[in-house]
């Protein structure tokens, strides 16, 4: 009996605000955990920035630059087990949260919610993609990952004879990212917003990293989770979400299409609402913050498990408690 | 009669003084020889130059990062046969591969400018010794060569410290020359774990009792590297505890050199003075200035070695070191806020012009007029 | 010579209409509640509500403006937040189908002749006078009424809803319509519409929607109210005090849970379970869940707009300001309705299937009005799928025309015993 009032009491939960605590949490751990000694790791999943004075660990796409960036003969020789061996603490990583890294943990995601927060107290209305245009810029986030894996490679050796890129280009991820920019200023450092003229493809990729700095917060403000959108650890990070702990699974009988899911997701998805078929339901941009299995007024349609446990399912007492159930109405008992 | 005796005693003893000073100043020296430039890969950054060795791909951890170099093909393999037996390290498989060598070269001389590379003589009795992060002796040896120098791996992350010392009696005071050089194994791609961790800096009385360290600055890591306009600061040690009065000389490859005595702390804080002016077009931030940090004390003390009494014991400490171009030389605040400004506002008024169009009916199918 | 005028032939069908509604009505009362037993206590509040309504008086609130609507698929949440009492006056009465008759050709649905009628004859549930009528242009039907407004001399408001509810263009062209929708309620009842009042609306609604759904649960257990009392209860949901009929359903809610403590059951174990859907029983012409009951079934859910399609799937909103809420009731309306104007309408054997097996149901009797095309059309597939998934169907044409049951009810029978027999049979 006490499991079931457990499930009971966690079905009814408000997910929303206990994520907004632990997103609280995380930004203090991530952004100035280094300052209290706290030590991390540094292949996280998610964007705990290295050049933040006070990260106590390192996003994994700095290291992936970083190890790419020598000759073919150094990767293929056993050197290139290191490349595998820190892929293998990054999934270590990753398989316990799965994409809640991104909903829960980053900082950068937790920004942009703290954004959106400005903007709904403002009173200022969000924009959303329609479907063609969110068809079309989904792509952006591989072809980052792609040439943040490239470029690298293509510093060092030669792709089919053309000319090897130019030193000024060794982390090219880490130049454009806003991150790099933005999140030191909580550390009162100001030291990233400067314009690199060394050489011409320093300045090109200071500058850039500085023009999307600058989108960034625009888009955060009228779109929600802006960037998360473009985000190339997203996009590592899909590639091996089929084997993650934690799941987010649909079971398409129950589901009415109501679109209450796709409505509050925050990245905009619409396959929750309209794929009926898939069990897996977790997209490439999904952050796992659970506004769906919230927002879901049907018994057990969505549900969050831990491999084949059920952590937390959509019930329609949960809905109403936390959308419906107004008490100034002199309504009796539920 | 009587002045001239003076001005007579006078000039011997400056000249037995300048002799004395004028005693070879040894120090250990991170740039090769024209000779060798075709086989080293200098790597200012980390302060030691690593030998190219024929072998591919063979790199330990620690190392840093290597380009494939058009030097390779001509590398002569001046490692002996010895070396070229791998080393197993902990915790890796045991495949073979030759580990990299780094080398520091002996230069004499109290100028940069006008410092030779000497070949040790072999009557002189030298002592080298390379010490970990952790304190722990490790292998470095010296390569008698037209410009000999010192050989060493390095296989843990952090500062190392190398020191030779050449002790020669003359007189009655027995002169000690130590070079020493502070080596620093770090690479990105192992991950940054004790950033943050204040290291203080190691110092061995055991093996020198004088000594100079350059001190680290609070929450320095291991990407530090001075820059001109940096204010550096080092300390003398005589036996464990810092020296007051001792006389400390830092000349640089551009010409310019300083004189500073140390303080009550035993400290010396010096600023390396903006001297790069480069047009921005032939600006190379990669370029590394040398310089070379001499501490001179006598201490009068008496001490028997090898067989003979001294009553005075000559230190001479040196170190080499670099700096580079400073930031502000090449790096713009005021252009990146322009651009950050610039970006926003253009956005802002984007989202706005965005909004208000939105609000009209659209008519988003367009069709081609043309007559085919 | 006494000529007769429009009016006086108007007046004369008036007072004969409400005579044979009258009539209609009570007799249709008498047979729920005296001809089957077990009362529930909590059923008297909603017996009362359809009750004949003396004339001149109505039952509704003077101080606000009655919006009327003829389908579900008005945004009932905005009604209300602006003020306004928000009726469905979908009909039920063959008394109004005769007077709806003169306007419409005769093979028309039957539900809409009687909404005509009604709305001519001024007999609408709880004698309302409404100052508007929502018009949505869901059936071809429903559609054309609206073209009828000077004839009938009320003002009617066309709500574009479109053909099909799963493209893009096709939410937008709806979100579009509800917002124009909106500024004509603004401008009828002379009211703002405001975050704080369409919030309170929407958690009106939903609580409403809680209940029913706690009601749908207990269904599904062992029977313990009939189809016939659960029809009337949604019935009531058309005209009533929203907030009254939530506290009196809970009561119910709560004398069911009794019941099924006690297992005072209203069938036996071995009665069939019926699943009702189709064109849509709506008081008084509720012949086919009183004869499927008469006939020792029980009807454990109806796939009807007059039942559970209208309280299903509750609006959740993302930020509780009007540009999120208004585009979120709007959505509510079309995405999960499996209304089948829409096209594809697959989502409707889905929740039927799902609802054969959650009420554990033995057969279908889907029924169709004659003229209805729509669900005709529809019978055909989900008839197959239905028996592709091994349940029994039964199809029943039917009109408003009470002297229609004979075979109604040879047809319910043969198919309520063949049910009996396989049950038998496991």
């Amino acid at each position: 009996m006490q499991k079931f009032k457990i499930k009971k009491y966690i079905d009814n939960s408000n997910v929303s605000r206990f994520r907004f605590w632990i997103q609280l949490l995380s930004f203090f751990i991530f952004v100035y955990g280094g300052y209290f000694f706290i030590e991390i790791g540094s292949r996280l999943p998610m964007f705990s920035c290295p050049y933040v004075q006070g990260s106590p660990g390192g996003c994994y796409l700095i290291g992936v630059q970083h190890e790419l960036n020598t000759t073919w003969s150094s990767i293929f020789s056993p050197r290139g087990i290191s490349i595998l061996k820190s892929l293998g603490i990054f999934l270590i990583f990753f398989l316990f949260l799965n994409k809640a890294w991104c909903g829960y943990v980053c900082p950068l995601g937790t920004l942009q919610d703290w954004i959106t927060r400005l903007r709904k107290s403002l009173g200022f209305s969000f924009v959303r993609y329609g479907e063609v245009r969110f068809k079309k810029l989904k792509v952006i986030k591989y072809l980052i990952l792609f040439l943040l894996i490239l470029i690298p490679l293509a510093i060092n050796n030669s792709f089919f004879g053309a000319p090897k890129l130019p030193h000024g280009m060794h982390t090219p991820f880490c130049q454009i990212c806003p991150a790099r920019i933005i999140l030191p200023l909580f550390n009162g450092d100001t030291s990233q917003i400067f314009v690199d003229f060394t050489d011409r493809s320093t300045i090109i990729m200071t500058s850039l990293g500085l023009i999307v700095a600058a989108i960034f917060f625009v888009g955060s403000f009228v779109k929600k989770r802006f960037f998360c959108f473009f985000c190339p650890m997203s996009a590592l990070q899909f590639l091996f979400s089929k084997i993650g702990f934690l799941r987010l699974i649909k079971d398409g009988d129950k589901c009415t299409r109501c679109g209450n899911c796709s409505r509050v997701c925050d990245v905009g998805i619409t396959a929750i609402a309209d794929d009926i078929l898939s069990k897996n339901i977790v997209k490439d941009d999904c952050m796992m913050c659970f506004k769906c299995v919230e927002a879901c007024p049907e018994e057990g349609a969505l549900k969050v498990k831990v491999v084949s446990f059920d952590l937390f399912s959509a019930t329609e007492e949960g809905f109403f408690k936390r959308y419906g159930q107004d008490k100034d109405y002199e309504g009796p008992k539920k | 009669m009587n002045k001239i005796l003076q001005n007579v005693t006078f000039i011997v003893f400056l000249l037995f003084g300048l002799q004395a000073i004028s005693q070879e100043t040894i120090w250990l020296s991170n740039s090769p020889p024209d000779a060798m430039k075709k086989e080293v890969k200098a790597s200012g950054m980390h302060r030691y130059s690593s030998l190219i060795s024929k072998k591919r791909g063979g790199k330990t951890k620690g190392d840093s990062k290597t380009k494939k170099s058009k030097y390779q093909k001509n590398a002569t393999d001046s490692t002996s046969k010895k070396d070229q037996k791998s080393e197993k390290k902990k915790g890796e498989s045991s495949y073979k591969r030759p580990s990299t060598k780094y080398a520091h070269w002996l230069r004499e001389g109290s100028s940069i400018k006008d410092s030779k590379y000497v070949s040790l003589a072999d009557s002189t009795d030298y002592q080298l010794i390379m010490m970990s992060p952790e304190g722990k002796s490790e292998s470095i040896e010296l390569v008698k060569d037209k410009a000999s120098y010192a050989k060493f791996e390095l296989n843990e992350e952090g500062y190392h410290n190398a020191y030779l010392i050449i002790k020669k009696g003359l007189g009655d005071t027995l002169h000690i020359n130590i070079s020493k050089a502070e080596l620093l194994s770090h690479s990105c791609r192992n991950g940054h774990h004790k950033k943050l961790e204040a290291r203080p800096v190691r110092y061995y009385p055991e093996i020198s009792e004088f000594e100079v360290i350059r001190q680290r600055h609070p929450y320095e890591d291991y990407h530090f590297f001075t820059s001109s306009g940096d204010t550096e600061t080092f300390k003398t040690i005589l036996d464990g505890e810092a020296l007051e009065g001792v006389k400390v000389t830092i000349n640089t490859e551009k010409g310019w050199s300083r004189t500073l005595m140390t303080d009550k702390n035993g400290e010396i804080n010096t600023e390396f003075i903006q001297d790069y002016f480069s047009n921005w077009k032939e600006l190379n931030t990669r370029k590394i200035y040398y310089y070379m940090l001499q501490a001179d004390y006598t201490l009068k003390k008496d001490i028997h070695y090898n067989g003979k009494d001294y009553k005075y014991i000559h230190y001479t400490v040196t170190m080499s070191d670099g700096y580079r171009p400073s930031k502000t030389m090449y790096t713009s605040m005021f252009w990146g806020l322009i651009i950050f400004l610039i970006t926003t506002l253009v956005s802002v008024i984007g989202v706005f012009i965005y909004k208000e169009r939105r609000k009209r009916p659209y008519k988003e199918v367009r069709f081609n007029e043309s007559n085919k | 010579m006494h000529t007769i005028t429009d009016n006086d032939r108007y007046n004369r069908l008036k007072k004969t209409s409400t005579i044979h509604y009258n009539m209609e009505v009570n007799q249709v009362l008498a047979e729920i509640i005296d001809d089957f037993p077990h009362q529930l206590a909590g059923m008297e509040y909603f017996y009362n509500k359809f009750r004949p309504v003396e004339e001149g008086k109505s039952l509704y609130p003077k101080d606000k403006k009655l919006i009327a609507s003829m389908c579900i698929h008005v945004p009932v949440e905005i009604i209300h937040a602006l003020d306004a009492t928000a009726v469905r006056i979908c009909s039920g009465a063959y008394s109004a189908d005769a007077a709806g008759s003169d306007f419409l050709p005769a093979k028309i649905c039957p539900m809409v002749k009687s909404t005509l009628g009604a709305i001519y004859l001024d007999m609408l549930p709880g004698n309302a006078n409404p100052d508007l009528i929502i018009n949505p242009t869901t059936c071809d039907q429903k559609k054309k009424i609206g073209e009828l407004d000077e004839e009938i001399g009320k003002e009617f408001y066309v709500l574009e809803v479109p053909p099909s509810k799963d493209s893009e263009e096709a939410r937008q062209y709806w979100h579009r319509s509800v917002k124009k929708m909106v500024k004509k309620i603004e401008k009828v009842t002379g009211n703002r519409l405001t975050r704080r009042k369409l919030k309170k609306s929407i958690k009106m609604i939903s609580r409403a929607q809680a209940e029913f759904r706690r009601f749908m649960r207990l269904r599904k257990n062992a029977p313990v109210i009939y189809g016939k009392d659960a029809q009337l209860v949604t019935n009531a949901y058309f005209f009533d005090d929203i907030i009254e009929w939530t506290k009196n359903l809970s009561i119910l809610n709560d004398e069911l849970e009794e019941r099924i403590k006690q297992k005072a059951t209203v069938v036996g174990p071995r009665a069939p379970r019926i699943l009702l859907t189709g064109s849509p029983s709506i008081f008084p012409n509720m012949r086919t869940p009183i004869l499927v009951e008469k006939l020792g079934g029980v009807v454990v859910y109806e796939e009807f707009c007059s039942s559970s399609r209208m309280l299903s799937d509750s609006v959740a909103v993302d930020e509780w300001f009007l540009y999120d809420m208004v585009p979120a009731v709007a959505d509510r309306y079309l995405k999960p309705s499996t209304c089948p104007n829409f096209t594809p309408n697959d989502d409707r054997i889905r929740k039927i299937l799902l609802a054969m097996k959650d009420y554990k149901v033995d057969g279908v009797v889907y029924q169709t009005f004659t003229g209805c095309q729509l669900y005709d059309m529809e019978s055909r597939q989900i008839g197959q799928k239905l028996e592709k998934a091994g349940y029994p169907v039964l199809n029943v044409e039917l009109d408003y025309n009470p002297k229609d049951s004979g075979q109604l009810t040879t047809r319910l029978e043969a198919f309520m015993e063949s049910i009996k027999d396989n049950k038998r049979k496991k």
